[in-house]
């Protein structure tokens, strides 16, 4: 249902009928929960910079900070210069029922693209950054969507297991939240 | 050297007893009616032993644990250097628990007065004391005390062996013993024969022992303050090196416990039906207070336990943590008042109409947490039970399993093991009882308890809780009056009650640390407050001075900055001996103190002394946009001879990165009376990562050799707060400081 609602909403607004029309504000109520979850320590200990140097919070570490280890995934991104991300998450889905294990998904660990770094930065900023091709990956707004329904890191992200923190509201939500504020032909808060 | 040779003269004799054709030495203090004699195994008549060589091999008795401090490498190296021989010679062994080995320092921090007072009350009753460990044939390795209390003692024991292997050989030679050397084993005769050590043991063994012996001057030794590869080094760096938790015996089942979470409190129920058809469960055991699997593996036994629904009793403290603190902070009154312990000047004329300056802080509970988890193999047996654990106090084991089991402790057969880390858990019985309630249950059969880390958080008795008011007062750029109360609730009565023992007089932990601060202010004053039992504690590394160093130390800073002083200039300026300043200048210098620092760097410096031992260090931290680096360390701390120079930094550092990694995120809350962090992820001590460089400097000017397991780490946290507040302008009084700052 969500899939036609998204395919709908791109088809409307791409003739520039509908999306004139959709409430502003609704697109913008849309962005703050996604925000809330792209802001969130389970997504933004990954969504890092350049220095390649993932996140640790949650589950009684204490404040959101560097992975500990001295873990860097490198230019890589996936550890290969130094210790890989897959030495302690070996990359299948695992119960994740263990707080201090090193959580599994069906996929290869890694840090996103730095392109898509947004940990630290403001909601308007990362709402820029994210409807923008040239600093969201090259993602237009359906394969958005479809990255964000797919993925194994998004999934877990809601179901992180063993008593961590998940990103708030659920997976369903966000790509609702999604349809909505791209319905609403993204906008963003142009205060941040 | 002349203390150490009137002590061999005046206080040893040797003792002497075939084994299989070998031959035992070993020394012991004469005037003892009351020693007992020497537990042996079955067959051996052995008593008193620290050499023991036989046709094959020469074996030196290590009986203070080694709780990887290197203990059993110290122990060694001291009765080789007299014994003359290499230690690639020797094979090394904990030896059974004695009487014999009761340990002869340990009297001199048990009382209230500083190690440096001879006044004719503290000796009076440090001889009391002294006395008590005696009778008590305490055995015990603890309170940085396995150096002093073996420095004179082992070097005499290999000498008085030494001595004797030459008289043997004299007596199958002819030889005169004046015309004789040893070396490496071996005794050279006039004609520089060599007749190895292994081959004289036979006649030696018929021989009364050389009784009176001088050790040798220092400039002598070949292997006391020298870089000598330790003993355990090759094990530990290859992974080899066994350890309690890591023994297999044929026919060996496993077990794990869980016991009541809120300690003390009772099991009211449990339903096993999810656990009983587990694989590998053998069998699931009722314990006074939890239940126990029984399983062909630890890991089953593990998985079992969490399949059991249980319903628990509520325990005797405070349920919530809130509660804990306000018992805390509500115990500086006069009833609760455990002693003054220093009162220079008068403090109240001095603050009176000062401008004070005042603060509060506060230290939370902290567990044990050693990498090894608590364990112990016992099998019980018709007419013997073994033991096999690491513990610190092995002939109390020996006596509180005889007790339970209804035995004779002659009977009880503990063979101490390496300890991956203790920090004062192993101090503790819990391993030894459960162990032992589970193995009655299955006679005949070895089983190996391994608790799971959380049940090790879990059942830990915590470095006690507590807080400090101080106030302080200013003139002319100088510290003048400092007052500090501190109330903690007394981890020795703690402890001490659970072993039986009574412990009269105030508790010298609470404000350790802070009352014999080494600084003539001129109106002084602390106050220890006890605060009623709580949750339990026990002695953990460092024990009161790991708080109330802290207090001291962190307050003191707060002071001179208000002063407008230099932290180090003050504290020199301050300082009442010359060991305190010897260290702080040691500190000085190693830092280059005073150089400029980068933006956003910030040096702090603390001494506190602890055990005897002055301690200072400097920590230099940089406040990066991701949090606190810490940066450098620079110790330096006397404790008057250095046995070993690699372990003894390897000691040191690992004292100070305990206490700041402790000081930066560990600390046990707790909450419907059950401590809330369970495992290293929430009270995880320092990362590799974080670690800094670490420069240590030992000093040897005072005559009294000291041990240096504890003191490194009380100035720790106050060096690092103090290094904090000059990077950030961040006043930290309450650890753990990530509570209140980022690291990185």
């Amino acid at each position: 249902m969500k899939r036609l609602a998204l395919g709908l909403g791109l088809a409307l607004s791409a003739t520039g009928v509908l999306a004139q029309d959709t409430d502003r504000d609704a697109g913008l109520a849309a962005w703050a929960d996604i925000y809330a979850v792209a802001s969130h320590p389970r997504c933004t200990n990954c969504h890092v910079g350049a220095a390649g140097r993932p996140g640790w919070a949650g589950l009684g570490y204490g404040p959101d900070r560097l992975h500990a280890m001295n873990i860097i995934a490198g230019e890589s991104r996936i550890g290969a210069e130094s210790v890989p991300c897959r030495t302690c998450h070996i990359g299948a889905a695992g119960a994740n029922d263990r707080p201090h294990a090193a959580p599994q998904i069906d996929d290869a660990w890694r840090l996103p693209p730095v392109e898509l770094a947004w940990r630290g930065k403001s909601s308007a900023e990362v709402c820029r950054q994210l409807r923008n091709p040239d600093t969201n990956d090259g993602f237009d707004m359906a394969a958005l969507s479809d990255h964000l329904a797919q993925s194994a890191f998004v999934n877990w992200g809601f179901t992180p297991g063993g008593g961590r923190d998940a990103a708030p509201g659920t997976l369903a939500q966000l790509l609702e939240n999604l349809d909505i504020w791209v319905a609403a032909g993204t906008p963003c808060d142009n205060a941040g | 050297m002349g203390r150490a040779r009137t002590i061999a003269r005046r206080s040893f004799i040797i003792g002497s007893a075939a084994i299989a054709g070998g031959v035992a030495f070993g020394a012991y203090m004469v005037r003892k009616p009351h020693d007992n004699p020497l537990t042996a195994d079955a067959g051996e008549a052995v008593f008193n032993p620290w050499v023991k060589i036989d046709a094959d091999r020469i074996t030196l008795i290590t009986p203070h644990t080694d709780i990887g401090q290197g203990a059993a490498h110290m122990q060694a190296t001291l009765i080789a250097e007299e014994l003359d021989v290499e230690l690639d010679q020797i094979t090394t062994a904990p030896g059974v628990p004695a009487a014999a080995y009761y340990n002869t320092a340990l009297a001199g921090d048990a009382v209230p007065f500083k190690f440096n007072d001879d006044g004719f009350g503290a000796q009076t009753m440090r001889g009391v004391m002294s006395a008590a460990i005696k009778l008590l044939g305490a055995q015990v390795t603890g309170g940085s005390t396995s150096v002093p209390d073996s420095f004179d003692k082992l070097r005499a024991a290999g000498a008085t062996a030494r001595e004797t292997l030459k008289l043997a050989a004299a007596q199958e030679t002819g030889f005169a013993v004046a015309d004789m050397r040893t070396e490496a084993g071996q005794v050279i005769l006039p004609d520089g024969t060599k007749r190895a050590y292994t081959d004289l043991a036979a006649t030696a063994a018929t021989l009364e022992p050389v009784t009176d012996v001088p050790l040798r001057d220092p400039a002598q030794w070949r292997l006391i303050g020298q870089d000598v590869q330790r003993l355990d080094i090759k094990a530990k760096s290859t992974g080899t090196q066994t350890y309690g938790i890591d023994l297999e015996m044929d026919g060996m089942l496993h077990a794990s416990v869980r016991m009541n979470p809120y300690k003390g409190g009772a099991m009211q129920s449990f339903d096993a039906s999810g656990a009983k058809d587990m694989r590998g469960v053998q069998k699931i055991v009722a314990l006074d207070g939890g239940v126990a699997v029984i399983a062909d593996n630890t890991w089953r036994a593990f998985r079992a336990l969490e399949e059991i629904d249980i319903t628990w009793g509520d325990g005797p403290y405070p349920a919530q943590q809130a509660d804990h603190w306000a018992e805390v902070a509500a115990s500086f009154t006069p009833e609760r008042l455990d002693k003054e312990w220093r009162a220079d000047g008068d403090v109240d004329a001095a603050l009176d109409g000062a401008q004070v300056i005042e603060a509060e802080y506060r230290a939370p509970y902290v567990a044990h947490q050693p990498l090894e988890p608590l364990s112990a193999v016992v099998k019980v047996g018709d007419d013997r039970v073994d033991i096999w654990a690491a513990h610190q106090l092995p002939r109390f084991v020996q006596q509180r399993v005889a007790a339970a089991l209804g035995r004779d402790a002659e009977d009880i057969h503990l063979h101490n093991q390496y300890a991956g880390g203790s920090f004062g858990h192993r101090l503790e019985f819990d391993n030894i009882d459960r162990a032992v309630d589970v193995a009655r249950q299955m006679p005949g059969t070895p089983i190996k308890l391994t608790f799971r880390r959380e049940e090790d958080f879990v059942q830990d008795y915590m470095r006690q809780i507590g807080m400090a008011r101080g106030r302080g007062a200013v003139a002319q750029g100088q510290v003048t009056a400092l007052d500090l109360d501190i109330a903690t609730v007394s981890a020795a009565r703690s402890q001490a009650a659970r072993l039986g023992q009574p412990l009269p007089g105030p508790d010298t932990q609470i404000a350790a640390g802070a009352w014999n601060m080494r600084y003539a202010i001129p109106d002084l004053r602390v106050r220890a407050y006890a605060v009623p039992e709580l949750a339990p504690t026990s002695s953990w590394r460092s024990v009161g001075a790991s708080t109330a160093g802290f207090f001291a130390e962190g307050f003191m800073d707060e002071v001179i900055h208000a002063a407008g002083a230099d932290p180090l200039e003050e504290r020199l300026r301050l300082a009442n001996d010359p060991d305190a300043r010897h260290v702080l200048e040691a500190v000085g210098e190693m830092s280059d103190w005073g150089a400029p620092l980068a933006p956003g760097s910030g040096r702090g410096v603390a001494l506190v002394t602890s055990f005897g031992v002055p301690t200072a260090e400097v920590v230099e931290v940089t406040n990066t946009p991701d949090g606190i680096r810490i940066d450098r360390v620079w110790v330096a701390a006397e404790v008057g001879r250095v046995v070993d120079p690699v372990t003894f930094e390897n000691v040191v550092a690992g004292g100070v990165i305990w206490g700041l990694g402790h000081a930066m995120n560990s600390e046990i809350t707790y909450d419907a009376g059950v401590p809330e962090q369970t495992n290293f992820h929430m009270a995880e001590g320092m990362r590799l990562h974080q670690c800094p460089v670490i420069e240590v400097r030992g000093l040897e000017n005072n005559s009294q050799i000291r041990g240096v397991g504890e003191p490194p780490v009380p100035p720790a946290p106050a060096a690092l707060a103090n290094a904090i507040y000059v990077a950030t302008g961040t006043r930290l009084r309450e650890m753990p400081f990530w509570n209140t700052v980022d690291f990185v």
